[in-house]
């Protein structure tokens, strides 16, 4: 498609510009490490050391999942705020492409999240946790990105309709917390929650995440990085469909430039 | 081009309706049965007071706006089937001060919408530095959006709307805001995009802009189109009302004037001063006569403005919005 591969790369551009613009953007990876704070807290003082890389990597992945689905919103509000959707839709450039490049950067930069967490843990309680297989690690870290980004432009392409995103967004990101097992793995949530958890990828994005931290060898790796990857995929599928559908639909009603 | 040959027209409108749903009662409608053709290279003036729906037909051109009936064609792409292949043939430049990023610079800007037309990184940078040079802001290059000025920020939107390098513009009402020097270089720019034979669909309030731009000129109100034609044959069209200014005018001779046959009415224009409208072809040469012969030599006469071919075309209501 013309115009797609130049439209994400600025795009992306665009967004990672939009953070020095408006250091507003990573207030996330500013509450991570206070999250960070909290759940060690609780673990060490439960005498529960072997939970640390649970209580660092919730806040990292929260805050990350959480800069996507906001920041997605906000794209689109603002935009359409400053009569910028409007004109972005004249172009050749697919919307989703535009998402994609935008949410991306956003995906990108929030990582630091963990590193962040992993610092608090490190310095304030000397809690250092080794990452015992790295290639599973990066790999997930990589996959589990491209997902988070592709979730970012599901959601993005839903604000394209609504009028109130912001409400929504904020009651959305608790709800994927939970069935993304950021904060509890979803093997220990009631049965029902976890079936509907599993088709989420990011439940299986954790799970490896927390077991490439592990000494023990992790089970079934490679099908458990098609899950993701393939739920990644279809996620983002599902955001350009969707995307492609809600701008036809303001295109009928015409209210495109609505904020 | 066709396959026959034949180039098609830049923009191709048959029978056109937009209706807007309206919460508890009918449907508003904004574009009805409405019909216009732009050859290439043709500068075609689109007139009309607010609410008369020339932004809604640009939104239909530039397919953010999905038409209830009737095609709109650009280039002999239909702007719905084809909305893809018509993007990249199309740029339109939205009225006001919305679709730009504030905070960014005006090069980051165009670079922006120059990747968005597919233009790789190297092409995107020599893009919006010509294009700023184009449109007198090549010094302010680096500046944020939001530092500008209206008139600068139109520029802006101008040179966005050439980025990707266009076949046919849409330009709603360009040059509000700008000052007098901008809007005669703006001008001179839209003669060079006519010199380029590209099509431009501009709509304005501005006659002056419209008759000494506009190839043709299309009037329309309440979402029909009144009038489509050359502004000076419009204007010959109208010739019947011709106007007579005169100064030093008693109010004695004013109401003769009034009486004559073919003189629709004489305003007073200031103390002594009238002026005279017409409203049958050869009125003013006894208003001449009359005026002459009572001893009035400082006379003129002109033929009508674009404007008052407007305000007749569209009756009193003049520039008020229509329910």
């Amino acid at each position: 498609m013309r115009g797609s591969s130049p439209a994400f790369w600025a795009a992306a551009r665009f967004q990672l510009g939009e953070f020095r613009r408006d250091p507003g953007t990573l207030l996330m990876l500013v509450t991570a490490p206070f999250f960070a704070v909290i759940l060690l807290s609780v673990t060490e003082h439960g005498g529960r050391a072997d939970l640390a890389p649970y209580a660092i990597l919730a806040p990292a992945v929260m805050a990350s999942i959480g800069m996507a689905v906001m920041e997605a919103g906000e794209t689109i509000f603002r935009d359409r705020t400053a009569g910028v959707l409007e004109a972005v839709l004249t172009t050749p450039a697919p919307l989703a492409t535009v998402l994609l490049g935008r949410i991306a950067a956003i995906t990108a930069v929030s990582l630091a999240g963990i590193a962040e967490c992993w610092l608090v843990g490190a310095v304030g309680f000397g809690v250092v946790v080794h990452v015992a297989h790295p290639l599973v690690f990066a790999l997930t870290l990589a996959a589990t990105a491209a997902g988070i980004a592709a979730t970012g432009v599901l959601m993005a392409a839903v604000f394209v309709v609504g009028r109130n995103v912001r409400s929504f967004q904020n009651s959305l990101t608790f709800p994927l917390y939970l069935l993304g097992g950021a904060m509890v793995p979803v093997a220990l949530l009631p049965s029902g929650v976890e079936a509907l958890s599993r088709v989420f990828f990011l439940s299986w994005a954790t799970d490896l995440l927390r077991d490439s931290l592990a000494p023990e060898p992790v089970a079934a790796f490679w099908p458990r990085l098609a899950a993701v990857l393939g739920l990644a995929a279809a996620t983002f599928a599902a955001g350009s469909w969707l995307s492609h559908r809600l701008v036809r639909r303001v295109r009928r009603n015409g209210t495109v430039g609505f904020a | 081009m066709s396959i026959t040959g034949i180039e098609a027209p830049a923009v191709e409108v048959r029978g056109l309706v937009r209706d807007f749903a309206v919460k508890g009662g009918p449907p508003r409608r904004a574009l009805d049965d409405f019909d216009l053709a732009v050859a290439p290279g043709e500068v075609h003036g689109l007139l009309g007071p607010n609410g008369a729906g020339k932004t809604t037909l640009c939104k239909i051109l530039s397919t953010v706006l999905l038409p209830t009936a009737g095609t709109a064609r650009v280039q002999g792409l239909d702007v719905v089937a084809d909305a893809k292949r018509v993007r990249p043939l199309l740029g339109i430049v939205f009225g006001g001060e919305r679709g730009l990023y504030a905070r960014m610079t005006a090069a980051q800007n165009l670079r922006f919408w120059a990747a968005l037309y597919g233009h790789g990184r190297r092409e995107g940078r020599r893009r919006a530095a010509e294009l700023l040079e184009r449109v007198g802001l090549g010094p302010r290059a680096d500046e944020a959006v939001e530092t500008f000025s209206r008139g600068m920020k139109q520029r802006l939107h101008l040179a966005r709307g050439l980025v990707g390098d266009p076949r046919v513009l849409l330009l709603d009402e360009p040059t509000v805001g700008m000052d007098p020097v901008s809007a005669h270089e703006f001008r001179d720019l839209v003669e060079d995009l006519r010199a380029e034979g590209r099509a431009v669909l501009l709509t304005t309030h501005d006659m002056a802009e419209a008759e000494a731009l506009c190839d043709r000129v299309s009037f329309i109100d309440g979402g029909r189109l009144l009038r489509c034609e050359d502004p000076r044959v419009l204007g010959e069209l109208l010739s019947r009302h011709e106007r007579v200014r005169a100064s030093g005018v008693p109010e004695a001779l004013a109401a003769r004037l009034a009486a004559l046959p073919g003189v629709e009415r004489v305003r007073a224009t200031g103390p002594g001063a009238v002026l005279v409208e017409t409203d049958r072809g050869g009125a003013a040469l006894p208003v001449l006569r009359t005026l002459v012969e009572a001893g009035v030599t400082d006379v003129s006469t002109a033929p009508p403005s674009l404007e008052e071919v407007y305000l007749h075309l569209i009756g009193d209501r003049g520039m008020a919005v229509r329910p």
